[in-house]
């Protein structure tokens, strides 16, 4: 357990200098290199000082692991402003008489909340743009395997569409 | 014996199981997300005991609710709330997988997006609602939120909205 805390801390550290010179572009897979150099050090680790046995090597390859997994997944909220915690900060300055809807309607617009995620599925190559007649967006080979995994997902829990 | 060291992955597999049983037998979001989770952990207990492995449960169980976050956060709540997810479906769904941006914005748009955000939050607590306007329920959302924003310049320095 100290093993992978001492390593998930060395990647939150190594991570923070990285992003301080690359100024964090191709953000995942630069975390997920960083992750991986960091697992490749904490096995060096273990087979060079041969502390603990195979069952403690995997329990703690495990941990770190799921440490790692886990810190992605806070990242992207980190990364990408979430609506639901901006909502919640607006409300939060918001003087004595609270917000009104119209005011947060005005704030977290589409420019703001629909249009950069777009952008996204365009740069990420889920979806291309086409224009035919007018800007259309047309969903490439991998958006469509990817939506297919969510619908699929969402039908098993007989959920209708999120968002 | 090493093959033990899954255990955590054995408790993440019947932590989906549960969840997905619960949701079609009874729909309650969060109700069917706590009877996957508290399941899953109950057999990595057992597992640790029934095996003689209870040095490990503390190892075991914090893997087992990392992995747990990470298919609740990761996995269902991108599904649940991620706007590109959403686009993906409403393009999906649309005869030859395209959408003119007006075709898009009426189906998804930013009003949709803060309408369920608000209901999610009043429904939590985190905000009051009275009379179409709204105030700050319990603050530990806001702490969240709040932290988030704080420590986003270090480790996301190209945040983007």
């Amino acid at each position: 357990m100290v093993v992978a805390g001492l390593a998930f801390l060395a990647l939150v550290a190594l991570q923070v200098v990285f992003w301080r010179i690359r100024k964090g572009r191709g953000h995942y897979l630069a975390l997920a290199g960083v992750a991986a150099f960091v697992f490749i050090g904490m096995t060096g680790v273990f087979a060079a000082l041969r502390v603990g046995s195979l069952f403690d090597y995997l329990n703690a390859v495990l941990l770190y692991g799921a440490l790692a997994l886990a810190y992605m997944v806070t990242y992207s909220a980190l990364q990408a402003d979430s609506p639901t915690f901006a909502i919640l900060r607006e409300i939060g300055h918001a003087p004595a008489q609270g917000c009104s809807r119209e005011w947060l309607d005005l704030v977290f617009n589409n420019e703001r909340l629909i249009t950069p995620r777009v952008h996204d599925l365009v740069v990420g190559g889920l979806a291309r743009m086409r224009e035919p007649v007018g800007p259309t967006l047309v969903l490439t080979p991998r958006g469509a395997f990817l939506a297919r995994i969510y619908v699929a997902y969402r039908r098993l829990l007989r959920l209708e569409k999120g968002g | 014996m090493s093959v033990l060291a899954l255990v955590p992955v054995a408790g993440l597999v019947v932590c989906v199981v549960l969840h997905v049983l619960a949701a079609r037998l009874a729909p309650a979001k969060l109700a069917d997300l706590t009877i996957g989770v508290a399941g899953g952990g109950l057999v990595v207990v057992q597992l640790a005991w029934r095996t003689g492995q209870e040095a490990s449960l503390a190892v075991w169980f914090a893997t087992y609710f990392l992995l747990a976050y990470c298919y609740v956060v990761g996995f269902f709540n991108l599904s649940e709330s991620a706007r590109r997810i959403r686009l993906l479906i409403e393009l999906h769904e649309a005869p030859g997988h395209a959408m003119t941006l007006d075709e898009i914005l009426t189906a998804y748009n930013a009003r949709m997006v803060v309408e369920a955000r608000l209901r999610r939050l009043v429904g939590a607590g985190f905000l009051v609602e009275r009379g179409g306007r709204y105030w700050i329920g319990h603050r530990a959302g806001l702490w969240i939120a709040r932290g988030l924003a704080a420590l986003a310049p270090l480790l996301a320095p190209q945040r983007r909205r």
